[in-house]
């Protein structure tokens, strides 16, 4: 009787612990992400910008983020950066989908 | 230290890895140092394909709900011909339930069919829990997976299995598409299973260890190719000397999301 109390208590510990744990690393995480988004959001900027001053054959490009969200992709592997840049300048505009693996790893996803 | 690992020490031990990759395997196979009493050596071929991805196609409710299929086939030449040859398959398949984008817990079941020396196939069925976490880092993703597997073959007792891995990619910055990958993942075995010949004793059953590039072609396809070892424990209660096999085979792999 005493071990079954006890075994139903520990149960009911390891639940709780588990379900705090659980909800500390989504917000880890989301932490991580808000980060993560923020870091590659530059180099992201700076590639939009590359192409944009090529394709739009113009040297003066404003760059606007239109979204940016974290995406899994191909398993175990990394969790990309996936934005929506649009670049305009010379009364041209463009629209691109770049992905960023780490901050050095960004590349244009056609 | 091999001759061949003496050629080229001033690189690091994982380029020198893949520098081996460039050898035929005869070349390789001679530059093998002497096998220790109790060690075997083979060579071996192990291509792996493995699709996952959430079931929002399904339906949107099920986007946290993950779906994971796995195939491989490996080959040695540890044989009496010494021919490269078919001696093991594997499917796996696990339905995941996303925490995160990054944590993922995982129930699955695995089916690894090995062909022994008089062609007979033993059948090896394996129900396991996992979880999988993706650590970004400044250098690269990082991801660690624990895994306890449930063994069964017909006629035995269950074995008892926890699967330890810790996997690092890192994209180069002159091609973002090309990166690096080592991995490493450690089984240790938590019962004895002394009556076949695929589990074994308690304690250190195996350790893979995987250098080698990847190609990314978009974010939901990549390849692994490399080098792996694996070193495998082979030692029996009927053995008066502990006995490791080390197999050294070109892995290729195949990742797909969708």
């Amino acid at each position: 009787m005493l071990m079954t109390l006890r075994m139903s208590v520990m149960v009911v510990l390891l639940t709780v612990a588990f379900f705090f744990n659980g909800c500390a690393i989504i917000q880890h995480d989301a932490e991580i992400d808000k980060k993560r988004l923020a870091d590659d959001l530059i180099p992201a900027e700076a590639l939009a910008h590359q192409l944009g001053q090529k394709d739009l054959t113009c040297s003066n490009i404003k760059s606007d983020e239109l979204s940016a969200k974290p995406k899994e992709g191909a398993p175990q592997g990394p969790v990309w950066s996936n934005f929506i840049i649009q670049v305009s300048g010379c009364g041209k505009v463009k629209t691109y989908k770049i992905q960023c693996e780490t901050k050095s790893a960004c590349f244009l996803n056609d | 230290m091999t001759p061949i690992f003496n050629m080229i020490s001033p690189f690091p031990s994982w380029l020198a890895l893949l520098l081996l990759l460039a050898l035929p395997f005869r070349v390789l196979a001679v530059s093998q140092p002497p096998v220790a009493p109790g060690m075997t050596e083979a060579m071996g071929l192990w291509t792996q394909v493995v699709r996952e991805g959430n079931l929002s196609p399904i339906d949107d409710s099920l986007a946290n709900v993950r779906l994971w299929m796995e195939g491989q086939s490996r080959f040695s030449d540890a044989n009496q011909t010494h021919n490269l040859s078919w001696y093991q398959g594997l499917l796996r398949t696990a339905l995941g339930y996303a925490i995160t984008d990054r944590l993922t817990v995982w129930a699955g079941y695995t089916y690894l069919p090995t062909g022994n020396s008089n062609r007979k196939i033993i059948g090896e069925q394996a129900a396991w829990p996992a979880i999988r976490y993706l650590v970004p880092t400044p250098m690269g993703t990082l991801m660690l997976q624990e895994m306890l597997e449930l063994r069964f073959v017909k006629g035995d007792t269950p074995g008892v299995r926890t699967r330890t891995m810790a996997k690092f990619l890192h994209s180069f910055e002159f091609e973002p598409s090309l990166g690096f990958v080592l991995w490493d993942e450690v089984f240790f075995n938590a019962n004895n299973v002394v009556n076949n010949p695929l589990f074994g004793l308690s304690g250190f059953n195996q350790n893979r260890a995987f250098a080698g590039l990847s190609w990314t072609f978009n974010e939901n396809t990549r390849v692994e190719v490399g080098y792996m070892n694996l070193l495998l424990n082979k030692s029996r209660p009927n053995l008066s000397y502990s006995a490791y096999g080390s197999l050294n085979t070109l892995s290729l792999s195949l990742f797909m999301g969708w």
